[in-house]
């Protein structure tokens, strides 16, 4: 998988991170706030980044420490055999369904938001499909072809911007703390619990070169900023509509309006789509670094499409047993992000500085 | 017939018989015994391959006449060989597959009784096209040669363009039975010797037969992906101005056209003109061929998207004529586009098969018959054909890249026509990732976008000035992401 060297550069990793944070940005709505006044966004926006230094912060430190090590290595050097294996069982269970409840949330956008006339499953399908060519070419195809999206995305949006700045109306927004502070907290508790993507950290920093830490933090306020711009928008351009939608930025694409360039909401799931093969692909590869962890002696055609076949099954599943929805609400959501980017990996880290030490004497 | 590893003997008859037994009854094949002073000797030429009257002047006339010395045969031959001939190319050649193989090279042999070696004499004549404009790669300003069929000629139009000591030709024989030559032609000062070697390697392993064009070689030598990392080219300049950026060049005996490697994904959009234009206006045309690409690929599978799933994307006016001519054929778009790809692709074809006396009857079939009757008769409607010709004009801006375009323009349109605009983004993206995904001989093909580098962006999309540009070329085994050590296909 990949080339020998295998190794991308930090600012690649970013890009193909910027791209699986741009998905959240899509899927962002009143609901995760449970309020009206999309405004209180721009703050939970801003607080969230300020936690999501601290649950990248374990997955930094080790990279620091022992740069050539992943979480597995780190748990195989901490607990041994046994515990490396039981964190990739947990990981790639974490993978499976974070990649199945992510599907399902796409599809059932398909289904209720757009009129399509064909199949979800079929277009899901192409997705995963495509999700396992792309982890068959490894690591640097994908974060080339992320550099190659990203830059896409970023260039398309900075040239809508000045197309809905005009469209900006202090009328049609509610004042900032209007409804209090609860949707501030509420919205900076659901931005943390979807930063699920920074697990790509605990695997992928070993083999990524140049300013990690840096570009993290540079990182991590650009996507900060680019949220509250949007969220800006969204206030300003839709007011109480933006919060009465499920897709509000979905919604602002729709206003989107430059000669004959009009309703470009087909182009906004076009670039969902992208960016979720992307993210996808980065998951899948995480997840079968866990799988070959666990079973070894398991061929290529199971590291290749076991997890085609999983996260496939797992976003059915999803689908028709309601089980979205309750993996979706903020406080499993959360706990499971503070479990496996904090709790886990500090308690796998420490473990590896006490064994380091009683090595050393 | 198998040829061990047979050398010629002191023995002029069994030379003879060796060569005999070898060629058979072949009518051109041409044996001419003689006598030097006492001496038996032989002058054996493949009829057509040969200028009888350099042989006669140059090899027969001086033999002829050196005095008679009291030699051995094998003494006799190294006397002649120094004194008496005015051949500028000689050989000594002990082997007789190399004596067969230069026999076909259009080189007189020569052997005398005694002597247990054979001397090899360039004397080629055999007709030769004349150096004209590439009929395929035509240029505004440049030169207007091109390569023709003998290699040696090429490599000389190499050499008048490049005179320094650091250009260096390699010859080496492909295919078993055609046993083909050809030429690595490179800069030793900017080739990497790594890539140089491993090249080496995979043409020295070749399982052909026969090599009769580039065609042969160049799955041997590209990447597995779409868009292979090997480009084509039958111009002179076009080659000097890539070895110089670290390339090598294969040159192959009887066929105009070269072999660049690596070729980046980028390269298919920049032409030999862009570099003796202004480096505006050279800019403009690299926009417009990226604009060609994306169109002539992708344009066809978007309208019939859109006309199916996404109809609201297109303003009212068009979408109106749009619904109008749907509803006046009597085919799905899809179809209805895959039909129009299809006859267009026929014609295409046929074009190019057509004696040249019958040509313009398939502009006449194909514009009025197909195009105008066609759509009169409510078989196929006008945005359809409109669509199919903008990305078949498009796609002749980058002529090296048809091939390619010409299959995934009609994925596209199925894609569009099953999945919508969903399918065809999920496509992109597959495509994308086996563009960025692939590398030969260690160099990625998205270089230098993908990996970035910020020196080599200045001959990407735009072209900086030669002012600029000059003194320091970028070598193209300094690319972004280039690993020297191995190839990153998995061949090691």
């Amino acid at each position: 998988m990949g080339t020998s060297d295998g190794k991308i550069q930090a600012w690649q990793l970013y890009l193909l991170l910027f791209l699986s944070r741009v998905i959240l940005l899509f899927t962002v709505d009143a609901e995760m706030m449970e309020g009206k006044n999309l405004l209180s966004l721009t703050l939970s926006a801003v607080f969230s980044m300020l936690l999501t230094f601290m649950l990248a912060a374990p997955a930094l430190y080790a990279h620091r420490h022992w740069p050539q090590k992943n979480l597995l290595a780190i748990g195989e050097m901490a607990f041994g055999k046994m515990g490396r294996d039981l964190l990739a069982v947990l990981y790639l269970l974490f993978f499976l369904v974070a990649d199945g409840y992510y599907l399902c949330d796409f599809g059932r956008f398909l289904q209720v938001e757009t009129e399509y006339g064909a199949s979800v499953w079929v277009i899901l399908a192409a997705v995963v499909l495509a999700t396992l060519y792309c982890l068959k070419k490894g690591l640097q195809a994908i974060a080339r072809t992320a550099v190659l999206l990203a830059g896409a995305m970023i260039l398309l949006l900075l040239l809508m911007v000045p197309i809905w700045i005009p469209m900006m109306d202090s009328s049609r927004t509610l004042p900032l703390f209007y409804e209090g502070t609860d949707p501030v907290l509420r919205g900076t508790l659901s931005f943390t619990a979807r930063s699920t993507r920074f697990a790509a950290l605990l695997f992928l920093l070993p083999q990524v070169k140049g300013r990690v830490t840096r570009g993290f933090f540079w990182w991590n306020i650009g996507i900060t900023a680019s949220f509250v711009l949007f969220f800006l928008l969204i206030s300003f351009c839709l007011g109480e509509y933006g919060a009465s939608v499920s897709y509000p930025v979905y919604a602002l694409l729709q206003l989107f309006s430059y000669g004959p360039f009009t309703r470009l909401d087909a182009v906004f799931t076009g670039g969902w789509i992208m960016a979720m093969i992307m993210k996808l692909a980065m998951d899948q590869l995480m997840f079968a670094l866990c799988f070959q962890c666990c079973f070894p002696g398991a061929g290529k055609w199971w590291r290749y499409c076991g997890p085609f076949l999983v996260s496939g099954v797992t976003a059915f599943l999803f689908f028709h047993t309601g089980w979205h929805e309750k993996i979706g609400a903020t406080a499993f959501f959360l706990t499971v992000t503070v479990l496996v980017l904090l709790i886990i990996p500090c308690l796998t880290i420490a473990g590896g500085m006490v064994r380091e030490k009683r090595g050393a004497k | 017939m198998e040829q061990k590893a047979q050398t010629f003997t002191a023995s002029l008859s069994e030379n003879l018989e060796m060569l005999k037994k070898l060629f058979g009854n072949t009518m051109d094949y041409l044996p001419r015994t003689f006598q030097i002073g006492e001496t038996p000797a032989a002058l054996i030429t493949i009829d057509g391959l040969v200028n009888k009257q350099t042989i006669a002047q140059s090899i027969l006339q001086p033999i002829l006449s050196v005095p008679i010395l009291q030699l051995g045969g094998q003494q006799k031959l190294c006397y002649i060989r120094d004194h008496a001939l005015a051949t500028v190319e000689q050989k000594e050649i002990t082997q007789l597959q190399q004596g067969t193989d230069l026999l076909m090279a259009g080189f007189a042999l020569l052997l005398l009784e005694g002597a247990s070696f054979a001397l090899a004499f360039g004397v080629q004549g055999f007709p030769l096209r004349s150096v004209d404009e590439p009929a395929n790669e035509t240029m505004q300003l440049g030169s207007r040669e091109g390569f023709v069929e003998s290699v040696q000629v090429n490599v000389a139009m190499i050499r008048r363009r490049l005179r320094t000591p650091d250009l260096r030709f390699e010859s080496m024989t492909v295919g078993k039975q055609s046993r083909t030559q050809i030429a690595l032609c490179y800069l030793t000062d900017r080739a990497d010797p790594a890539m140089l070697e491993k090249l080496k390697q995979r043409l020295e392993n070749l399982p052909l037969d026969n090599v009769l064009a580039v065609g042969y070689l160049a799955p041997f030598i590209h990447g597995k992906g779409v868009f292979n990392g090997v480009g084509m080219t039958e111009r002179p300049d076009t080659v000097c101005g890539k070895i110089e950026e670290g390339r090598i060049a294969i040159l192959i005996n009887g066929t105009p056209n070269v072999l660049l490697v690596p070729y980046l994904f980028i390269e298919n959009f920049q032409s030999f003109d862009d570099y003796a234009i202004r480096p505006s206006f050279a800019v403009l045309a690299r926009v417009l061929k990226f604009l060609s690409f994306f169109i002539s690929m992708l344009a066809p599978g978007i309208f019939v998207s859109v006309c199916t799933f996404h109809p609201e994307l297109l303003p009212m006016n068009l979408l109106t004529k749009v619904a109008q001519a749907i509803t006046q054929t009597p085919l799905s778009m899809m179809a209805e586009m895959l039909l129009v790809q299809i006859l267009y692709e026929i014609l295409r074809e046929a074009g190019l098969r057509v004696p040249r006396n019958l040509s313009q009857i398939i502009s006449i079939v194909g514009a009025l018959v197909i195009g105008e009757t066609a759509i009169n008769a409510g078989f196929i409607g006008g945005p359809t054909l409109l669509v199919v010709a903008v990305s078949a004009v498009c796609s002749y801006t980058i002529p090296s890249l048809y091939e390619v375009v010409a299959i995934l323009r009609i994925l596209f349109i199925l894609l569009g026509g099953t999945l919508g605009l969903w399918g065809i983004c999920a496509a992109v993206v597959i495509l994308m990732v086996d563009v960025c995904g692939e590398s030969l001989y260690g160099i990625p093909l998205t270089a230098p976008l993908s990996p970035f580098s910020l020196r080599g962006m200045r001959d990407f999309l735009w072209r900086t000035g030669w002012k600029k540009m000059a003194g320091k070329p970028y070598l193209v085994k300094n690319m972004p992401g280039a690993q020297h050590e191995e190839d990153s296909h998995g061949d090691k």
